[in-house]
């Protein structure tokens, strides 16, 4: 579950900053979309894309962990 | 999986120092009313008191249902699906509040300090540190607040005399008062400075139910929001009086802009520092309660101990916080441009006046029958 609340809140955020990028640019969706995605030369955007991508394996492990709880208690 | 329920209480004190560094967490880093000119703290003044209605307005709904928070409320008034996917809405404004308010702090830290390090680097450690607070609960948070809040007092006070002693200000630059009349002052208030700061305050809907005595809040809060208030207004005049109108509109971080120029007897100097930390400790404030709601309504959507979920969405706010834009002016256009209209409006004011009758409706009933469990 919690798997899952971090890909609606990762999905739901990059939707809502290119909502913001269409309105203030007037470009289109797959052109922000593109270029949120970009990394730019230059920048370390590689240091948060990191870090998001430890909170997947984290939200991945919290899961398990959950669900392992969850059986114990069964049992 | 069951849920459980958070059992940690804050006092009206600790709940009186996060509403007053909440006040004062962005605007002392952006500052407010600088399209008013040199009539901003009028402005600020009458958006003051136009947001002590407003906190009134959102406590007077949560007196409805005593110990429910945001989401609950709108639980009950829309309904279990409906209540909860504008509760998760709620959740992603917040959120991205959070990232903009994070980002305004990286922009200064970057600029003022850490001339040579990645904005990315300042992102991740000061989420961290904001995660490992609200991971380990509101108790903690409000005793944080409580430990800093003489310091953030004194130096945002003593900022204004020192200024004033090193000869840098100049009252003429507050005049002509009101030269355009009101109109131009009303304009600037609603709705850029009615929702930032005061309209943010939505976010305490989800804090106040943890509070002790919950029938002296309103009484707490509203006081708490003026005498911000009259702090933000003596901010803004500092600015003004220091830079004047023409250098105001040019500079990006205001009031540490005038703190640069406070020089006395030629040994305190470089005081702008004191204006980070006082920034530093304010920001930390306002991101934590912006995720620390976002993370009750995350725990009010799912059932699941918003413990679990801090790490994971608190990269996700740092990763927000470098997209969002690619450098300060477009940061700077969208709080402008779209933010306080198409965001701040629906989610401060709207949403809650349209759940307002509703919940009014569903709860008549029960209001003469329940007592108040909350209070003390």
């Amino acid at each position: 579950m919690v798997t899952l609340v971090y890909f609606v809140m990762y999905i739901g955020m990059l939707i809502l900053i290119s909502l913001i990028d269409m309105f203030i640019w007037k470009q289109s969706f797959f052109q922000v979309i593109i270029r949120l995605f970009t990394l730019d030369e230059g920048t370390n955007e590689w240091f948060v894309s990191g870090t998001a991508f430890i909170g997947l394996i984290c939200s991945i492990v919290i899961d398990y962990r959950l669900r392992k709880n969850k059986g114990q208690k069964q049992l | 999986m069951k849920q459980q329920k958070l059992m940690e209480k804050l006092s009206l004190w600790q709940l009186a120092v996060l509403l007053f560094t909440f006040e004062i967490g962005s605007v002392a880093v952006v500052g407010v009313g600088n399209d008013s000119r040199q009539d901003a703290w009028i402005a600020v003044a009458i958006s003051t008191l136009l947001g002590a209605g407003i906190v009134s307005f959102y406590i007077m709904l949560l007196k409805r249902a005593p110990g429910k928070n945001l989401f609950e409320l709108m639980t009950i008034s829309f309904g279990k699906w409906l209540g909860k996917g504008i509760g998760l809405l709620y959740v992603f404004y917040f959120f991205y509040i959070a990232e903009r308010v994070l980002r305004d702090f990286c922009e200064l830290i970057t600029t003022v300090i850490f001339e040579n390090t990645p904005i990315e680097i300042i992102s991740i450690t000061m989420m961290g540190v904001i995660a490992y607070m609200i991971y380990l609960g509101l108790e903690v948070f409000g005793r944080t607040g409580e430990i800093f809040i003489p310091y953030v007092f004194t130096f945002t006070i003593l900022i204004g005399f020192a200024t004033f002693f090193s000869g840098e200000m100049d009252f003429k630059n507050l005049l002509p008062v009101m030269a355009e009349g009101i109109g131009p002052i009303i304009q600037h208030i609603f709705p850029r400075l009615l929702t930032f700061p005061y309209g943010e305050l939505i976010t305490f809907m989800v804090i106040i139910p943890y509070v002790t005595q919950f029938k002296k809040v309103g009484k707490v809060s509203v006081i708490t929001v003026l005498v911000s208030g009259m702090i933000i207004i003596y901010g803004t005049v500092i600015e003004i009086a220091t830079l004047g109108t023409e250098q105001l509109g040019r500079t990006v971080f205001p009031l540490l802009s005038a703190a640069r120029d406070i020089s006395l007897l030629e040994f305190i100097e470089r005081v702008d520092l004191v204006v980070v930390f006082i920034v530093m400790f304010g920001i930390i404030t306002k991101v934590s309660v912006f995720f620390f709601a976002g993370l009750k309504g995350l725990e009010h959507i799912t059932n699941i101990p918003y413990r679990y979920m801090v790490l994971p969405m608190a990269t996700i706010i740092s990763y927000g916080t470098i997209l969002i834009s690619d450098n300060f002016a477009e940061h700077v256009e969208e709080g402008i441009r779209f933010i306080p209209q198409y965001m701040h409006v629906p989610f401060q004011l709207i949403l809650p006046a349209l759940f307002a009758p509703l919940l009014f409706w569903r709860t008549k009933n029960q209001k003469k029958g329940s007592g108040h469990h909350e209070s003390k």
